[in-house]
């Protein structure tokens, strides 16, 4: 953190992922070195049509994004929730209705005029009924890797992590 | 030069205790309301003791120099997708007393542009907008109040 490596730094080729294999309310972690906040440093939300909802940028807020834009990453996992199809692309919907929604990681979760990356995604499982970890005041990616209604679907990591300077 | 040190060190106090209450908006936003309230008794005392209205002005706009500088990097740092999440971070933390009342602005993007970041860009032009305003106004009232 105090080298400006907030949410990790990425160092290497793009990981062969196939994001083909996510569905609408799919989780994806990612992770790079450095995080100051945890092993996964970043979160998204796959809606489907290869679409992303991304909660990351004070500029631009909660933005759509191509899934293929997060090649970039030490790590990726996609994650599951455990309940039907259609609770799932409720929480997609709920998420991609959030576009536009400001950035600010101080926010916490009660807080429903900003959203961050984590926080975006809570919020749109808990709108369709479906708490992935206990209510605090803010969630970290960390949180939703441990959430027991969770369950990894594909992960993919680079095969050694370099750490220069 | 007294001018300036206590606004910074007002301010300084407002971020300080802004995060202190960090989840609680309804505190935050008084916090806020007390620290505006502070500057115009600042402005009143740069009145009182016979600083002309350019020289409150300059002040105020090099009372805000922190807060523009970090604008301006970020408005860079986005348009040339440069210098990382950095600026927008120092910028984000550096505003953030003001968030709980921004984040009230309807929830839309101008261009790549979210609406909430343009309206923290505008703070140091409102404040200042604001400093001088409360100014003249305070000076028109002191006169009128002289004549009468």
């Amino acid at each position: 953190m105090l080298r400006g490596h907030l949410s990790g730094w990425y160092q290497g080729a793009p990981l062969s992922t196939n994001f083909e294999i996510a569905k609408p309310g799919d989780v994806i972690l990612l992770h790079n070195l450095d995080g100051a906040y945890g092993y996964w440093t970043h979160t998204i939300l796959y809606i489907g049509h290869g679409q992303v909802v991304d909660a990351n940028n004070f500029a631009r807020g909660t933005e759509l994004n191509h899934v293929d834009n997060y090649r970039n990453y030490a790590e990726v996992m996609i994650l599951r929730a455990n309940t039907t199809q259609v609770i799932r692309q409720r929480a997609a919907r709920f998420a991609a209705q959030a576009v536009g929604t400001p950035y600010d990681p101080l926010g916490t979760l009660a807080d429903a005029r900003t959203a961050y990356c984590s926080k975006l995604i809570w919020r749109s499982y808990a709108n369709a009924g479906v708490k992935l970890c206990a209510v605090r005041d803010w969630v970290l990616p960390d949180d939703l890797a441990n959430s027991p209604n969770l369950f990894c679907v594909a992960h993919w990591a680079a095969v050694q992590e370099k750490r220069n300077g | 030069m007294w001018f300036l040190t206590k606004v910074w060190k007002s301010y300084a106090l407002l971020l300080a205790t802004s995060f202190v209450c960090l989840g609680h908006p309804g505190m935050q936003c008084l916090l806020v309301l007390a620290w505006i309230l502070y500057i115009a008794l600042v402005w009143n005392d740069a009145h009182r003791i016979g600083l002309s209205f350019s020289t409150v002005l300059r002040l105020t706009v090099m009372s805000q120099l922190p807060g523009i500088a970090l604008t301006i990097l970020s408005v860079y740092s986005e348009i040339y997708d440069t210098l990382g999440a950095g600026p927008n971070g120092l910028m984000e933390i550096w505003y953030h007393p003001f968030i709980p009342i921004l984040e009230r602005v309807p929830p839309r993007t101008f261009g790549i542009w979210s609406d909430m970041y343009l309206a923290v860009c505008l703070v140091p032009v409102v404040i200042v907008l604001l400093c001088g305003l409360c100014f003249a106004l305070g000076r028109r009232w002191r006169q009128n109040a002289r004549h009468v």
